[in-house]
């Protein structure tokens, strides 16, 4: 039986040092939940006080209406997969498995019905008595997830779980997670640094930075309604453009307007702001935002251009490959698309778009 | 979660180790300074002990005496061994195998047999002499004093160093070495320029720890030194010896040398920190064919190092097998000596596996489980006995033996004379090696397997017995193995310790020598020398590895 996590007013500290100021949390029951942010932000901290493993200074955190700051980690049924994979050196895939329903006292032919139907599950049923010395990072993966989920945990916990694996093999490995975690309906929060990772896996991500949250929403939100440019430049590239707002949505840079589809309707004439537009939104036309070609690179479906623009800023657009490549220090004008574009305050930096209108900033 | 500072075994080991460092460790170790510094006349505070040694140069000599001979025979060794490690790793030696297995058995053979084969060999009637004499009708006296113990200790740690400084070039990847001489640098240009800096951190280090096996060496001075005597040899003359014991005396020596060890040890600590080289090599040097001198004169080194290093094994084998009648061998097999062994010292060598095996026991309960307290749940006391527990590997056996008559002739505790003290001696003398072994062992296991345990449902302690601690046990036994090696030759210590009713083997051996019930010894010896080399064969087995880490 899963369970939904809220995490009240949460702080961490060592010694004088506040890893994590007071942070709050709901993850609702089944979710798949994952903390996204670079290393040091915190997120691996906060999981491993889920988990029981780090002590906890300061807030409540519940599973559903119960109370678990006092709880010991093994008493918490918690499935938690580890960087390493944590394999036990010791004991081949079948007892690396079999491990937590011995803890729990679960004896044949149960234990041998779950073991076995776990290892196929997760399709390494040909290594079970193999001990993890000679298994890939892939295999001995499997292991931990099987040995993790094989005990019906409440809530499964994943710390970086894909990175010290092969790109090819992250990607396939990240199918399994989901595949698995939906097949369970486990709640499962995940850690990880790696932003494709957490935009093709979760149902909801919080971008964490120092300890705080930034933002959280579904991978479509975070990456198409950041909610401050912290967001959004660190999901997804992003080139920032200075802007002044005139009136009625329309904006000006450099003498240059452009009409932006959903911005805040509480703006006032003359407000500063940034905008921050993805690479792929931008395209070349008869007129436009002025500029030269400065680099560009073959990346089979696109072309990625670096582009001078005259009034001294730089931007990076993406361009479907289908003519000729331009060449560098050619004169281009730039224009990208008003629908998808995202406007922040110059100060403090937070959202200027409609979608968050209703909030305070 | 507020913290709650609860009493669990956790605490109950640190509590034990340091109980157990306190009363057989500092407080025998504070009575030997008490004592250098106590009038037992008028019971007041004297500094005469002192004056004494240092107004007379019969005993200032033993101290220049113990310097010559121990930096002469570091020096020799550094050269030699070095020598032999660079011949091994880029020459192909003919019988590299074996030659590294006798200079493995050479290490861990006792350390005092060198010194009584070599006498056998090069002694005032010896074989060697005898032959040497009659060719050259020469009359020669045969080698004591400074060149015996100079012979027998560079031959006994040539091997040591050797193996060190291997240690050390096998980490040189050839790609450095190819580097040099697409940039022009050969030959002993390239020696120089680029594998000496390299490895210089390591001969550095294993120098000063050849430079305290000898300085702190006892049976080998005593028994080929003669005249030439050494600060050991000294402290245990004026605490055993004929003049009746003088124990303010023999306590301002020990002080004196345990100042010495303090000075040796902070430089070595200061040089390795000053010095430390990362390297990581992905493709060793590769031993290579060499045709000509070279290649003759690096063969011809390392089998003269490794015969000269069997010699003294092989003497004692062989003797141990021929019919003497305690002055004279016949040219006769016969087990004679070891029915005489057995007859005159079965209990000695019952004392030394029951000894030994309960020292091992009690340093592998507190050893690991301290070290597991020190590296995981590190705390304020742990650190204190981790300082106080470096200690014992810079007091020479010696000085802890009297420190442990010291401390417990007398009420409360008397000790003296009884198993228990040879015990604690050995405990004391091998613990921090466990300790430091364990802990290391540790490190290299990742907490979050202990973690993942956990988080499936085991408690602290059961993850610890289900989990950690069986991933640690076939380290810790291969440690073990070495410890127990190591304990079963002790003698500097347990000499000062023993009585005739717990006497062990090394002992027995030492006091036959010193008898001339010589194919006595031979045979004891030899019977050390057999669990040596079963020890040893366990324990490649266990550590699945041809070498060995001290």
């Amino acid at each position: 039986m899963s369970v939904a996590i809220s995490i009240k007013n949460a702080v961490k500290r060592y010694g004088d040092n506040t890893v994590i100021p007071g942070l709050s949390l709901e993850i609702k029951d089944g979710e798949f939940f994952t903390l996204l942010g670079s290393s040091g932000c915190g997120k691996t901290t906060l999981l491993r006080m889920i988990a029981g493993f780090n002590t906890i200074e300061g807030g409540q955190f519940y599973f559903n209406d119960k109370v678990i700051n006092n709880i010991p980690p093994e008493k918490r049924n918690i499935g938690m997969v580890f960087q390493n994979y944590a394999i036990f050196p010791h004991m081949t895939a079948y007892q690396n498995v079999a491990f937590g329903l011995e803890e729990r006292k679960i004896k044949d032919p149960e234990k041998r019905k779950r073991v076995e139907e776990m290892l196929s599950l997760v399709q390494i049923s040909e290594l079970r008595d193999r001990k993890p010395e000679n298994m890939s990072g892939g295999q001995q993966q499997r292991i931990a997830l099987a040995r993790a989920i094989v005990i019906k945990p409440d809530v499964l916990l994943m710390d970086e779980p894909l990175s010290n694996l092969d790109a090819k093999l992250r990607v396939e490995m990240r199918s399994v997670i989901r595949r698995i975690q939906k097949q369970f309906g486990i709640t499962t929060v995940y850690v990880t640094h790696d932003q494709a990772e957490a935009l093709s896996i979760s149902d909801r991500i919080a971008i964490m930075n120092k300890g705080v949250i930034q933002q959280i929403g579904t991978p479509f939100e975070v990456y198409r309604q950041p909610r401050n440019i912290f967001s959004a430049t660190f999901i997804g590239e992003s080139s920032l453009l200075d802007a002044t707002y005139v009136q009625d949505g329309s904006v000006d840079i450099s003498g240059y307007e452009f009409t932006l589809a959903h911005l805040s309707k509480r703006l006032e004439r003359g407000e500063a702001m940034t905008l921050c537009i993805r690479p792929d939104d931008f395209y070349f036309a008869e007129e436009g935002l002025s500029g030269r070609i400065e680099e560009c690179t073959y990346l089979g479906s696109n072309y990625e251009y670096i582009v001078a623009l005259d009034n001294g800023s730089q931007i990076k657009a993406d361009i479907k490959a289908t003519g000729e490549m331009i060449e560098i220090g050619t004169k281009v004008f730039v224009r990208f698309n008003e629908e998808r574009a995202n406007a922040f305050s110059k100060e403090g930096g937070n959202s200027l778009m409609e979608y968050y209108d209703e909030e305070e900033n | 979660m507020k913290k709650r500072i609860s009493f669990d075994y956790w605490s109950a080991i640190t509590l034990i180790t340091l109980v157990f460092f306190i009363l057989f460790f500092l407080f025998p170790v504070l009575q030997i300074f008490i004592q250098s510094v106590y009038d037992s006349a008028s019971g007041t505070f004297s500094l005469d002990s002192f004056k004494k040694f240092f107004s007379r140069s019969y005993y200032t000599s033993t101290i220049t005496n113990s310097f010559k001979v121990t930096i002469a025979a570091t020096l020799i060794t550094m050269v030699t061994g070095t020598m032999m490690a660079y011949f091994m790793k880029t020459v192909t030696i003919k019988a590299r195998k074996i030659i590294d297995m006798i200079v493995i058995v050479s290490i861990l053979s006792p350390p005092f047999i060198g010194a009584y084969s070599w006498i056998i060999l090069l002694g005032r009637s010896g074989v060697l002499t005898k032959i040497i004499n009659s060719l050259f009708g020469i009359s020669f006296s045969g080698i004591y004093g400074f060149y015996g113990i100079l012979l027998v200790f560079t031959v006994k740690m040539t091997p040591l160093m050797y193996l060190f400084v291997s240690g050390a070039l096998e980490k040189i990847d050839s790609s450095i070495i190819e580097c040099s001489e697409n940039l022009g640098c050969h030959g002993v240009r390239k020696i120089r320029k680029i594998v000496l800096p390299l490895i210089m951190p390591t001969l550095l280090n294993s120098a000063f720890l050849v430079f305290m096996r000898i300085f702190c060496d006892f049976g080998t001075p005593m028994l080929i030194g003669e005249g030439y005597r050494t600060v050991p040899v000294l402290i245990y003359n004026s605490f055993i010896g004929e003049m009746g014991s003088d124990y303010s005396f023999a306590s301002a020596m020990s002080v004196i040398v345990i100042a010495f060890s303090i000075v040796i040890f902070s430089l070595q600590q200061f040089v390795a920190q000053k010095s430390t080289i990362k390297m990581n090599s992905l493709h060793p040097v590769k031993a290579e064919k060499k045709k000509g001198a070279y290649g003759f004169f690096a063969n011809f080194f390392c089998l003269f190092v490794a015969l000269l290093s069997s010699l003294p094994l092989l003497v004692i084998v062989v003797l141990s097998f021929r019919r003497t009648d305690g002055i004279y061998y016949y040219n006769e097999f016969s087990i004679n000596s070891y029915i005489k062994a057995f007859d005159t010292a079965g209990s000695a060598i019952f004392n030394t596996f029951a000894y030994s095996i309960v020292a091992m026991l009690v340093i592998l309960f507190i050893g690991v489980l301290f070290s597991y307290v020190s590296v995981r749940r590190p705390s304020f006391v742990t650190k204190v006995i981790d300082v106080i527990i470096t200690m014992p590997y810079i007091i020479p056996g010696s000085v802890m033996g009297i420190a442990l008559i010291l401390g417990f002739n007398k009420r409360p505790f008397v000790l003296t004379g009884t198993a228990v003290i040879m015990i604690v001696a050995y405990i004391i003398r091998r613990m921090p090696y466990t300790i430091r072994s364990s802990s290391s062992i540790l490190r290299q296991i990742d907490s979050s397997i202990e973690e993942a345990a956990r988080s499936l449902g085991s408690s602290k302690s059961r993850a610890f017995w289900r989990i950690t601690f069986p991933v640690m046990v076939p380290g810790v036994i291969s440690g073990a193995l070495m410890s127990w090696m190591s304990i079963i030759t002790e003698l500097s210590a347990t000499v000062l310790l023993y009585t005739t009713r717990t006497q062990t083997i090394s002992i027995a051996i030492y006091q036959e020598v010193i008898r001339g019930n010589e194919g006595v010894a031979c045979a004891l010896s030899t019977i050390l020398l057999l669990t040596t080399v079963i020890s040893l064969s366990i324990f490649f087995r266990l550590s699945g590895k041809r070498e060995i880490a001290l």
